[in-house]
């Protein structure tokens, strides 16, 4: 399977300024002094090779959407923040090349940046379109419906032309969707948020977002290790620093870097992809974070190394 | 667990000893908070943690760092940290928490 990360950011899409812009010009040019680029081929290749992530690319700033893409089948979507716009878009090409237009979307909850994305996905005005959303809230049409609401949005949710069909998943069950066993779990957030594991018999890949793990609660621990188990990749919430989920930002429904990584330690997962970027963070301060995760990983990995990677818009991972 | 409880010239100082991990923290807590208490009604209200005998702290141990500056701040109590270890050192930085606390190194604590 390959993942493919459309949106990364939590709780609200982030747009980069021009004055970022210009700090990131003026930081390559200056690394840049002294090296003669000919053309855009040698100038991408000094970014690669001597520029940092955040200054020679960045890490976005559309909200939760990631595609788990097994290269045919139905479209499998987890959650429709607004990185949903540019997935639609893709899906639309591949559709023109063959595919069928079958979307299987995956709700993590209800929030507004994980739903946002709806209003603008172009899959959901075409009449040959099916649209399949799970989703462990029994309510999730109604807030679909009510964010299309002339109040809210000039197009109503009766004008779309997909077909749309809504499923809750209960906690504990194991479903066949297109012949991926999908299972969700229950989340600490408020309304509740839901995790979920897909696996197509050769790998495990868990999307768990919003999520806040209570340190005070081993119960929470022993159940979501026994959810990562083994899996080979984890994407997770890992909005906040250790202190500040246990401080100013506790019970805010988030978890931290820390955590994540002692989750995938207990459960002996093999990759773990930080998501849901605190928005107020710079591409520097992400880096930072990814950083200082690599090595709380280092100095608290048992027998076997975890692969951490961190999420950004436009990245692609094969599971 | 084990720990000590010092009176030093600037205030109360509590010594833990070896791994502050989840089954330790409720007791850790408890002990602590009954010092902080001592400490407030004492003419310095300061407690130090020396934690140079800790040689571990996993992190609901850090989290217990936290709530334990919560009821030092309660009671008005100066709270710091004395003598990590440089890995201990190390993971209050990577988890930010070094912005909570007062953390010395040596004897100036």
């Amino acid at each position: 399977m390959q993942v493919k990360f459309w949106g990364t950011r939590g709780s609200l899409p982030v747009a980069q300024t021009g004055a970022t812009t210009r700090k990131k010009i003026a930081r390559a040019l200056v690394a840049a002094a002294g090296n003669t680029l000919r053309d855009e081929e040698a100038a991408f290749r000094f970014i690669d090779n001597h520029l940092d992530f955040a200054t020679g690319q960045g890490y976005g700033g559309a909200t939760s959407c990631v595609e788990i893409d097994r290269g045919d089948g139905s479209f499998f979507v987890c959650d429709m923040g607004s990185g949903l716009r540019e997935f639609g878009l893709d899906a639309q090409k591949r559709c023109a090349s063959g595919r069928a237009p079958h979307y299987s979307i995956f709700l993590s909850h209800l929030h507004w940046d994980h739903i946002m994305g709806f209003p603008f996905f172009v899959a959901a005005f075409d009449p040959e379109a099916s649209i399949t959303i799970y989703s462990g809230h029994a309510d999730a049409e109604t807030a679909l419906r009510r964010q299309q609401e002339e109040i809210s949005f000039p197009v109503s949710f009766d004008w779309l032309r997909a077909e749309f069909t809504f499923v809750t998943l209960e906690p504990g069950r194991i479903y066949d969707v297109d012949g991926i066993k999908v299972e969700t779990i229950c989340q600490n957030h408020s309304h509740d948020s839901y995790g979920f594991a897909f696996d197509d018999g050769q790998s495990r890949i868990i999307y768990s977002t919003d999520s806040e793990h209570k340190l005070e609660n081993p119960d929470d621990k022993k159940a979501f290790e026994a959810f990562f188990e083994s899996a080979d990749l984890v994407i997770c919430d890992t909005m906040y620093s250790l202190a500040d989920s246990v401080t100013m930002k506790a019970d805010w429904g988030h978890s931290s870097n820390i955590i994540a990584v002692d989750l995938c330690h207990g459960a002996r997962a093999k990759r773990l992809a930080l998501f849901h970027h605190e928005p107020t963070y710079s591409d520097d301060a992400i880096l930072r974070m990814h950083a200082e995760t690599l090595r709380y990983e280092e100095l608290t990995r048992g027998e076997t190394a975890l692969d951490v990677i961190c999420s950004y818009d436009g990245l692609i991972v094969d599971v | 667990m084990e720990w000590s409880v010092r009176k030093a010239g600037h205030g109360h100082v509590v010594a833990p000893v070896g791994r502050l991990e989840a089954t330790m923290c409720d007791t850790f807590l408890a002990n602590v908070t009954g010092v902080i208490g001592d400490a407030a009604r004492s003419k310095e209200k300061s407690l130090t943690l020396d934690l140079a005998a800790v040689t571990n702290i996993s992190p609901e141990g850090l989290r217990v760092l936290t709530l334990v500056k919560q009821v030092a701040d309660d009671h008005h109590v100066a709270l710091s940290i004395m003598r990590p270890s440089h890995r201990l050192k190390e993971l209050l930085a990577i988890s930010h928490l070094d912005s909570i606390f007062d953390v010395r190194s040596g004897d100036d604590a």
